[in-house]
């Protein structure tokens, strides 16, 4: 199908609302012959992984599909000429970004009207991109039907996509040069934490009348215990860093990850 | 010790922890929503991650617990910190990388994946319940004991509120990010304990070593008793291991429990997966190391400034740290103290009762029962399980009144490196083990390491227990290979001829 140039831009992350909102660009891409651009936004959030799924559900992003698979899937059944882009950062700055850097024509896009408490915390998408964004903005509001149609879909497709196998090979990483390093590393610190435990517990002070343990032979104004512990710290955090050091450089050596 | 009401430490308390909370607010929303693409640039987010990681990690049990172990029991505390720290090396060197390959977010999602079992799923996450029970009772000791010289209430009626409310949060409002609370928190731990530490060496008059190096030659370290008396130890005995662990055993049982555990929590290990490189999330541990380390030392000064000053309450260690700040820096210093010990105890508490209702509403009722498809039941599965932990933590947080809280803690590492340790290891490292291994191993390292508690002296008085030990580690951590390993060997015929089934029907 020839377009006459209009670029439609659809913002989805798999929730409901934003299936929503593929339902009704495909249809505008349709009824205007226009290109539809899909873009899928990876936000960079330290959430973990509780968190992630309390945002889900929040967001309604529960749908349990690829919000980029089932949009280009509708289009090209609908024989829609499509573009795929994927960012990573803030969801409203990319959006508001694509949309310029892409010269779109419109973005159409769910409402991610989000209630209670939740909605406080993670503040409206739609909101923010409707504020900052360079062109028309069209937030999909779907009647009851359409909404139990799309979600429909959306099950069906999620129940017919096969997730891919997960891989069990991590013979790259343990033969590494790093993960060696790493486990020598840990030799060194297993074989000292072995030794301050042991030293602490069987060995007994020769000098002490109270039969203590080693550890209360003076030493630098304290005793070996003190000493003992503060190096067992020190250690730690010092290979640590040290670790991160030596990664970063064979991971820059190898040309990144 | 009788505590009164103190209303300008509660008003200052209250406002604290909005505060907070209103700054966590403010930042994730601006994180997620703001319309610059460089908010908290790239280089940050390893380094938030980082210091959240240190305030998920330095629970009431480092900075209530620790403190107080080493206020009454001398360096037997000081044992704990190093463990505690010890177990991040293991899970930087040893787990983080191999396991975020794998690409599954959990301990649960891994071992599922691999073995295509449903019954170790189920396992999996029954582990993962039992850990976070068994984690949430000292949050729920460390936060009765905070309300109460605070509210002048009593320890009981601190449980339930405090167990209350996070559930009323969990419950209703549904789940908010928790990663900056846990940031901030972090980060005002860091600096409380730097403070504390500058406050008690400026009021003792004395220099770091110095302060040290006066009660290893005080002739006798004194420490008040429940019963209004008070017991003398010689310096040099108070500062070298053997004041809570006669035992030589019970300290080598603890200390391979505490560098084992950390990297079988399953709280910990989701953090791993919050930034999106893998070299990021390597720096936020080292960051994270760092950050609990300086922490540990700090906490030295914490505890012995406790005992320095006499600030001790004999029936309820756990409030050497925050009784220490009143005396250092009167109410006001007081108040900021418990509301950040609060705000730890509040984070890790709703982090664990969503961990246990995520195993149970995810694991077990979605993917183990197989209930797809209805979101709105499984949200309420997962509500209703909240309640129900939320119930089992303050019954037994009432129950476990006047425990100290790194020695709960210390038991909840102990279990969990028992159950999750050899699973996880054997899973990653080695080809032979099957799901029945795992089965067994998590099975039998869940029910020994318990069984153990329960005839262990903490249970049963030092005279009556069946087991000497306080701590299972040194049996149920080797046990738990042992099974894991021979019944995978056991089975590994079986493993065979279903290849060999599947080969010959392909």
């Amino acid at each position: 199908m020839a377009t006459n140039g209009y670029r439609i831009l659809l913002p989805t992350d798999g929730s409901y609302p934003a299936i929503a909102a593929t339902v009704r660009a495909i249809e505008m891409a349709k009824d205007r012959k226009a290109q539809l651009i899909i873009l899928n936004v990876s936000e960079q959030v330290t959430a973990a992984g509780m968190e992630r799924i309390a945002e889900d559900s929040a967001l309604m992003r529960t749908a349990g599909i690829d919000g980029v698979a089932y949009a280009r899937d509708m289009a090209s059944k609908a024989g829609i000429p499509m573009e795929i882009v994927r960012r990573e950062g803030a969801v409203v700055g990319e959006i508001v970004r694509a949309a310029a850097d892409m010269d779109v024509d419109i973005i159409v896009m769910g409402s991610s009207t989000i209630k209670g408490l939740p909605g406080l915390y993670l503040g409206s998408v739609s909101r923010g991109v409707i504020k900052d964004a360079p062109c028309d903005v069209v937030v999909v509001k779907l009647t009851e039907e359409e909404m139990k149609k799309a979600v429909q879909l959306a099950h069906d497709i999620a129940a017919a996509m096969k997730l891919p196998p997960v891989k069990f090979d991590i013979s790259d990483i343990t033969r590494s040069r790093k993960f060696k390093v790493g486990i020598g590393l840990l030799a060194v610190y297993s074989v000292t934490y072995l030794l301050f435990t042991v030293l602490g517990t069987f060995i007994k002070n020769p000098d002490s009348v109270l039969d203590l343990s080693v550890f209360s032979l003076p030493m630098l104004g304290t005793n070996l215990g003190i000493v003992f512990g503060m190096v067992v710290i020190f250690m730690a955090i010092i290979m640590a860093v040290v670790f991160n050091w030596y990664a970063g450089r064979s991971e820059r050596g190898s040309g990144g990850e | 010790m009788a505590y009164e009401f103190k209303p300008v430490a509660f008003a200052l308390f209250v406002l604290i922890t909005l505060i907070t909370l209103a700054i966590s607010v403010y930042a994730s929303r601006r994180v997620r929503t703001a319309g610059h693409y460089y908010v908290a640039g790239g280089g940050v987010k390893w380094f938030v991650n980082g210091i959240a990681f240190a305030g998920d990690y330095l629970s009431a049990a480092s900075f209530l617990g620790i403190a107080g172990l080493i206020a009454f029991s001398g360096y037997d505390g000081f044992m704990y910190a190093i463990g505690f720290l010890a177990g991040w090396i293991i899970a930087l060197f040893l787990i983080a990388e191999p396991l975020r390959k794998i690409g599954k977010y959990t301990f649960g999602d891994a071992l599922a994946a691999k073995f295509k079992d449903r019954r170790v799923r189920l396992m999996a996450s029954i582990s993962a319940i039992v850990v976070s029970v068994f984690y949430l009772i000292p949050q729920m000791v460390g936060a009765g004991s905070i309300v109460q010289p605070l509210l002048g209430l009593d320890y009981e009626v601190g449980v339930l509120i405090v167990g209350m409310v996070v559930v009323l949060i969990v419950a209703t409002a549904g789940m908010v990010s928790t990663t900056w609370v846990q940031f901030i928190k972090g980060f005002l731990l860091l600096f409380a304990a730097l403070g504390l530490t500058i406050g008690v060496l400026m009021v003792a008059g004395l220099g770091p070593i110095e302060f040290i190096g006066d009660f290893v030659s005080n002739p006798s370290v004194t420490v008040p008793t429940t019963g209004g008396g008070e017991i003398s130890y010689p310096g040099e005995a108070f500062m070298s291991p053997g004041i809570k662990y006669k035992d030589p055993w019970d300290f080598v049982s603890l200390a391979l429990g505490l560098i084992l555990g950390t990297a079988a929590l399953p709280h910990i290990l989701i953090r791993y997966y919050t930034v999106p490189k893998p070299s990021d999330a390597r720096k936020s541990t080292v960051v994270a190391i760092i950050a609990i380390g300086a922490f540990y030392v700090l906490v030295l000064f914490l505890g012995l400034g406790a005992n320095y000053f006499q600030t001790l309450d004999p029936s309820n260690q756990n409030l050497s740290a925050p009784l220490l700040a009143e005396y250092i820096g009167g109410e006001v210093f007081f108040a900021i103290i418990s509301s950040i010990a609060f705000a730890t105890i509040l984070g890790t508490v709703s982090g664990l009762i969503m961990a246990a209702s995520g195993a149970i509403a995810h694991d077990i009722y979605t993917e183990y029962m197989g209930r797809r498809g209805d979101d709105k039941k499984t949200l309420r599965v997962s509500k209703v399980t909240a309640v129900a932990v939320g119930i089992v933590a303050i019954v037994l947080g009432i129950a476990m009144k006047g425990q100290n809280v790194a020695f709960l803690v210390g038991l909840a590492f102990a279990i969990a490196a028992s159950a999750n340790i050899p699973a996880l290891l054997c899973m990653l490292f080695w080809k032979k083990t099957t799901s029945q291994g795992i089965i067994a191993g998590i099975l039998v390292g869940l029910v020994l390491s318990i069984g153990l508690i329960l005839i262990s002296p903490t249970f049963m008085g030092a005279d009556a227990a069946f087991f000497s030990l306080y701590n299972p580690g040194i049996i149920s951590i080797p046990i738990g290979f042992l099974v894991t390993i021979g019944v995978s060997l056991m089975t590994q015929k079986s493993v065979e001829e279903k290849k060999a089934k599947t080969a010959a029907d392909s």
